[in-house]
């Protein structure tokens, strides 16, 4: 069954939205477009009324000046009347392309022909009235455009306000409903997903809206549900190897204590007496016995630190004391190899934050297989030094050494080293990757240096180191 | 010293009776299991009382627990000889109010020594 809406309901709504903004948008601008071509006209006639004032005016004065040049006596009479003349002639023409109405146009070229025929002075001053008359006229009909021209204004600035507030309004609506619609959706669907990421795999199967974020949540759910199914598997899983853990460890134990106890206090001759033979083969099963408890100890601390089932107890801890304890804790294993051991503390007051005995665990390892496999009256050399943020403890031997193509098999499990002399005690082949596993939890790293004939150089590096008291900062 | 086993493994119960009368010159009473080494322990007198960690019935820590709840019995010493060998088992058996913790399996000659080091530890800071 599909759990996951098929309608895309946001982007439907989002461009209806949309739409209503644009038409309300077209509208507000023909409104607009309609207000100011009507301002524009109202403007345009206003301007031309005030245009066919002010030369009427003018042909007024030129009119009366030409009466008063014709009854004067000036010696440039003729000629300045013959300016004067020119100069009404083109009033005249100006009025008549300004002057809009039928009559007004007539009436103008009337006046015009009257004048161009006329030399009285009588209709001269019949001219004047009639003029002013007509100059009274438009000045009367430019009120009502005045007026229109300022109801076009105010139209104007009323479309302008109209549609700042209505745009407001769709702005703040369309920011209300993407708040609502996608960033709360949005910001549950990041709570959930944080909580998811912190553990938190008890989540709803279903979104709470039907829409595309309601895809992507219901889509999450399902996709989160089956990582905590897979979690909880694997909760169990680790459950099971815990207990296996516990379980084999006390099982394996158990039986293993009744035979190394018998072989133990038979030997202890407690009982009876026991025969050098009986005495040399029980040696043999005792010792045998040493090597099983060892490796079921291996098997189950190198499962613990591979399932992460080993916890580490790290404490700011000198390097040098854990190398002292390794070495002196295998001072009977000197004496069976005559192998001399020498501490190197390359630099002084080493130390890191470390589980003390897990560290020595693997330094006793190291150390140990470097004793057995080094000739009689070699020396052993433990160094240990800072080297950056770093600690770097090494454990150099006189052995036989590693070929090239063995290294990268030194640390697997039971890939044991051609014994030779480590017969006195055999390994398990667990050691160097219980070493490794220790020092990877460690966050450190381990690796080897070696040439046949020339001896191995093991060595690893634990982080966090600091000298002389002074934490080195970490890189 | 006068030593109450509590082991529900019969071949250790044998062979760890053996090796501490036998090796340690003790004297030594086996219980199955936790409830019955509390039943023993109310009985009897004992310097010492060895506990199994996983045994049926009641288990060593509890068992413990009960000893030393009980005023009749929360004096004598006890001491885990257990396959549990988890830091974690270890701290929980001292926690308990055990006064040492062996892990087996055990050296029948080292044992002895052990539990008379322990025992005598415990003597000493009782008297210190």
């Amino acid at each position: 069954m599909s759990i996951v809406p098929k309608q895309h309901r946001l982007q439907r709504q989002l461009r209806r939205l949309l739409f209503i903004l644009a038409l309300l948008t077209g509208l507000n601008a023909f409104f607009f477009w309609k207000s100011l071509d009507n301002l524009f006209e109202a403007n345009g006639k206003v301007s031309r009324a005030y245009k066919l004032i002010s030369w009427s005016g003018d042909l007024d004065r030129a009119l009366s000046d030409e009466n008063k040049i014709r009854d004067g006596n000036d010696k440039h009479k003729k000629e300045n009347l013959a300016n004067l003349r020119t100069e009404i002639k083109f009033l005249f023409k100006q009025i008549g392309q300004l002057a809009s109405g039928k009559d007004d146009t007539k009436f103008i070229h009337q006046l015009q022909k009257q004048w161009t025929s006329s030399h009285d002075d009588t209709d001269t001053r019949q001219l004047l009235i009639l003029l002013r008359s007509f100059v009274k006229n438009e000045q009367r009909l430019l009120e009502p455009l005045e007026s229109k021209a300022a109801d076009a204004s105010k139209a104007t600035i009323s479309i302008i306000v109209v549609y700042v507030v209505v745009f407001g309004f769709a702005i703040l609506f369309l920011s209300q409903y993407l708040t609502g619609r996608v960033f709360q959706p949005l910001h549950r669907l990041s709570d959930k997903i944080k909580n998811f990421q912190a553990g938190q795999y008890e989540l709803p199967t279903r979104a709470l809206d039907d829409n595309e974020i309601g895809q992507i949540e219901s889509q999450f759910y399902y996709m989160a549900g089956r990582v905590g199914e897979t979690v909880t598997e694997l909760k169990e899983l680790d459950r099971v190897k815990t207990d296996f853990i516990s379980i084999a460890s006390h099982e394996l134990r158990t039986p293993m204590t009744s035979v190394k106890g018998s072989l133990s206090l038979i030997l202890t001759e407690a009982l009876s007496k026991i025969s050098p033979e009986v005495k040399e083969v029980l040696t043999i099963a005792e010792k045998e016995t040493d090597r099983l408890i060892r490796l079921i100890n291996d098997i189950l601390d190198l499962t613990k630190m591979e399932t992460k089932k080993l916890s580490l107890d790290k404490k700011r801890t000198s390097i040098g004391e854990i190398v002292e304890a390794a070495v002196a804790g295998l001072s009977g294993l000197y004496e069976v190899t005559k192998v001399t051991v020498k501490i190197d503390p390359k630099s002084p007051n080493v130390s890191a934050l470390v589980d003390r005995d897990r560290i020595q665990q693997v330094i006793t390892n190291l150390l140990s297989n470097a004793v057995k496999f080094s000739p009689a009256g070699s020396t052993v050399i433990v160094g240990y030094e800072v080297d950056g943020t770093n600690a770097v403890v090494s454990v150099k031997d006189k052995g036989p050494g590693i070929k090239q193509e063995d290294h990268a098999h030194v640390f697997d499990k039971f890939r044991s080293m051609d014994a030779g002399k480590s017969k006195i005690i055999r390994g398990t082949g667990l050691g160097l990757p219980i070493c490794k596993a220790i020092i990877e939890q460690h966050g450190g790293q381990i690796g080897l240096h070696s040439r046949v004939g020339s001896g191995s150089t093991f060595f690893f590096t634990l982080p966090d180191a600091s000298q002389s008291g002074k934490v080195k900062a970490a890189a | 010293m006068k030593i109450l086993l509590a082991e529900d493994d019969p071949s250790v119960q044998i062979v760890a009776k053996l090796t501490l009368q036998k090796v340690g010159g003790h004297d030594v009473t086996v219980a199955n299991n936790g409830l019955e080494a509390i039943s023993l322990a109310l009985k009897t007198k004992f310097d010492l009382i060895l506990l199994d960690g996983m045994m049926p019935e009641l288990d060593g820590f509890n068992a413990c627990r009960k000893l030393k709840a009980n005023s009749k019995t929360k004096d004598i010493p006890v001491i885990f000889l257990t396959a549990k060998n988890q830091q974690a088992d270890i701290e929980e058996g001292l926690g308990a109010g055990g006064i040492g913790y062996i892990v087996k399996p055990f050296d029948a000659a080292q044992i002895c020594d052990e539990i008379q080091k322990i025992y005598n530890k415990h003597l000493w800071s009782k008297t210190a």
